[in-house]
């Protein structure tokens, strides 16, 4: 198993999630990748979309959206970016968020890939 | 049985009974040689009535057949008796939609009854058990004594309906035996007896609710019949109840489908149809019935909230109040990782949880299942946590009083004030900390056992209040009732002459009074003894009571003297009523070991007029006739306004 950069995602987190169901018969780690796997990308585009109408305010609550299911999966790196593009949404300053987001997004390949290791 | 209980209601002459049309039926069925043309004549005075036949034949037929246009097709179809039945059945609900009971809701007796008949005609076509036309009288008729006891006693019955609102666990049956020494079932079982209904019906009726009801009677129809109604009033308290209640009732829905031995997706169609047609008839009827609810997501609901542990013991003391116990808890948030980990801390802690995506979603979630506590998150797009807790606030059933823990983010905690100002009882940080979650969960969970606490100690107290005040009735009802007789006392008789002589004040209309007196009650006694005596007091009394219209008011008022207040009653009126009681009471036969024999009474009548100062006056007066009555040789009736003897038996 390749050595990931700690700050792509938070292992203790992984681990607490893993502790919640130890047997691992609820399957809920897995469960849990799964939904922020597929509910992710839909929301960063709603996310881009937003911001290529202005709409300040939806910035803001899709981004402190995907802030909770980043923090929730320990992608500790990606939350952040979340957060800063969140505080520019709520100051209804969006001049920066257009290069955040790209970061995101690319930071989102990063986290994927570290969590299809951790469930596989 | 209760026959002597039933008679006292019947006797009250406020037994529920049908009417017009219904009555003649009823009738004509009573007599040995009635003709079917005689019944379907009498039905057709009544256009509503035939329509509502003719549909209802046609609705019960398999289909196959030509369809009924005329109440003699529907007689040749379902028989002439089941037409009879049904048109009784109508009769009774087009007479009886409102009443005196104020706890009573007539509206909600009769969509109720509805839908039990519907269901069970339904069921009876489905199942081909019994003839659905049948099914339908039988099943509307069912809970008519509960209709009974709401009309005889009004404010009785509200009473219990109110102890048993308080308290569902009460059972009604054992209430209505505590208050009235008959319960409803059995007041349904010998109305339907004493209208001549079929005996499958009133045993069907009165144990469909037995666990073991089959085994008290040999009757197959009445074995089919019951298992019909006992079906049937599944899906009718289920159709009657609110939606969280709907939820829970499911898995009763679904020993009914088990029965059908339908899948689920036919179950749920047979049900719609039949909600349907219960709201067809209730249209008709000009009954109003509930919406029928989407069964899919009812089904859906009630698969979501896992069944655990029936009940778990509930708190009795202070110190239960930490004890844990499974809550209903709804989880909100439109972020699905953190509803599936609120989720599974709150599943693996054994509480049951239903989850919603959004405020709106659990607003009515709230509403409908009325969970101990929410936990949801704040900053969610349409209704935010703030909202959600601000609209259950001002809701007036169950979101007022859930507890209302709010989920913040780490950057939102400065701004918990306000939250707490929108009525949250709590806040937790996420990511979730599961110990820390759970804590709260538990603090929750004391606030809810110290609640529901407080509520039931409540509750007792308002059922001690409660039966004081019918112990206080009792009484006093003890108080002004002769036991011997039952008519009012002496004291009761006198207050209400008072009562009736202001009223007459006011409006000046005609007022008498009727003294009555036993003759040669002492040689009663002397020759055949107290026991004797006594039985020819009790029949009198009997007799009087048959013969006085219900406004009358009698009393026993001396050992063998009675008082007769008869309103709006002049001279002439009054010597009517004193003659009718007389000749009721020549013609008793009363018999009491050993002895045969039969008594007369001397009656005296007095009325107002001008030179009547007060109520003393006029019962002196009325004596004074009966003196006369006495002297000029008994069992006769003297007024007083008349100085001559007025009449006397041949």
């Amino acid at each position: 198993m390749p050595e990931e950069d700690p700050t792509i995602l938070d292992h203790t987190v992984i681990e607490s999630l893993r502790e919640l169901d130890p047997e691992g018969e609820c399957g809920l780690l897995s469960e849990l990748v799964d939904l922020f796997l597929s509910d992710t990308p839909p929301r960063m585009k709603d996310l881009e979309s937003a911001l290529a109408s202005g709409d300040a305010k939806t910035v803001e609550e899709v981004a402190h959206s995907l802030k909770s299911s980043c923090g929730n999966l320990g992608a500790a790196r990606l939350a952040t970016l979340f957060k800063e593009i969140e505080a520019f949404g709520r100051g209804k300053d969006l001049a920066e968020v257009p290069s955040l987001v790209d970061r995101s997004n690319d930071e989102f390949r990063r986290v994927e890939e570290a969590l299809k290791a951790e469930v596989s | 049985m209760v026959r002597k209980e039933f008679d006292e209601l019947r006797d009250s002459g406020q037994l529920p009974s049908p009417s017009g049309v219904g009555l003649k039926i009823l009738s004509l069925t009573q007599r040995e040689d009635w003709a079917i043309d005689e019944i379907v004549g009498v039905i057709q005075t009544d256009p509503a009535l035939t329509g509502r036949i003719i549909r209802l034949a046609n609705s019960a037929g398999s289909g196959a057949t030509a369809s009924i246009t005329t109440v003699n097709d529907a007689a040749l179809r379902v028989g002439i008796r089941s037409v009879a039945n049904l048109a009784l059945g109508f009769t009774l609900v087009a007479g009886n939609r409102a009443g005196r009971c104020e706890s009573f809701d007539y509206d909600e007796f009769w969509a109720d009854s509805l839908a039990r008949a519907v269901c069970a005609q339904a069921l009876s076509t489905q199942l081909r058990r019994s003839v659905p036309t049948e099914a339908f009288t039988c099943a509307l008729l069912s809970h008519i004594g509960e209709l009974a006891l709401a009309s005889v006693h009004p404010s009785e019955y509200a009473a219990i309906l109110e102890l048993s609102k308080t308290d569902p666990s009460l059972d009604m049956r054992v209430l209505e035996t505590e208050r009235f020494a008959i319960h409803s079932l059995e007041v349904s079982m010998a109305m339907i007896a004493d209208w001549g209904l079929p005996d499958c019906f009133v045993d069907a009726i009165g144990y469909h609710q037995a666990a073991d009801g089959e085994a008290h009677t040999k009757d197959t129809q009445a074995q089919e019949l019951m298992s019909l109604l006992r079906m049937a009033s599944t899906f009718s308290e289920f159709c009657t109840s609110d939606h969280g209640q709907q939820v829970a009732r499911w898995p009763e829905m679904e020993f009914v489908r088990n029965e059908l031995g339908m899948e689920a997706t036919e179950f749920r169609a047979f049900c719609e149809t039949v909600g349907e047609s219960w709201g067809d008839w209730g249209r008709m009827l000009q009954i109003e019935t509930a919406v029928f609810p989407a069964l899919e997501h009812v089904e859906k609901l009630s698969k979501r909230v896992r069944k655990r542990t029936k009940t778990t013991s509930e708190p009795d003391d202070l110190d239960a109040a930490d004890k844990f116990r499974p809550l209903r808890i709804i989880a909100v948030d439109d972020e699905s990782t953190s509803l599936k980990l609120l989720q599974s801390h709150l599943s693996r802690a054994g509480h049951d949880v239903v989850a919603a995506n959004n405020g709106k979603e659990a607003l009515a979630l709230t509403l409908e299942w009325n969970p101990h506590i929410v936990i949801s998150d704040w900053m969610m797009p349409e209704m935010d946590g703030i909202q959600l807790c601000k609209a259950l606030r001002r809701a007036q059933r169950a979101g007022r009083s859930v507890y209302f823990l709010l989920v913040t983010g780490r950057d939102e905690e400065d701004r918990v004030v306000e939250a707490f100002e929108s009525g949250i009882d709590d806040y937790v940080s996420k990511p979730f900390n599961p110990k820390i979650l759970l804590a709260r969960v538990r603090a929750g969970l004391r606030l809810v056992n110290l609640r529901e606490q407080v509520e039931r100690e409540q509750k007792i107290q308002a059922e001690a209040t409660s039966k004081l005040g019918v112990l206080t009735r009792k009484l006093r009802e003890t108080a002004s009732t002769d036991p011997l007789t039952g008519l009012p006392n002496r004291r009761y008789g006198m207050e209400r002459l008072v009562e009736e002589w202001e009223t007459w004040r006011r409006k000046q209309e005609h007022f008498s009074v009727v003294m009555v007196d036993i003759d040669h009650f002492k040689k009663v006694n002397d020759m055949h003894g107290h026991d004797v005596g006594d039985v020819v007091l009790v029949e009198v009394a009997k007799a009087l009571r048959a013969s006085v219209r219900a406004i009358d008011i009698v009393a026993r008022i001396g050992g063998e003297e009675f008082l007769v207040v008869c309103p709006d009653t002049d001279d002439q009126g009054a010597i009517g009523c004193g003659e009718r009681i007389r000749s009721a009471v020549e013609t008793l036969e009363i018999q009491s070991k050993g002895y045969t024999g039969s008594v007369t009474i001397s009656v005296g009548t007095a009325g107002i007029t001008d030179d009547v100062s007060d109520v003393d006056m006029l019962i002196k007066r009325a004596d004074e006739a009966v003196y006369r009555a006495k002297a000029s040789g008994r069992n006769r009736v003297c007024s007083y306004e008349e100085t001559s003897e007025v009449r006397r038996s041949a």
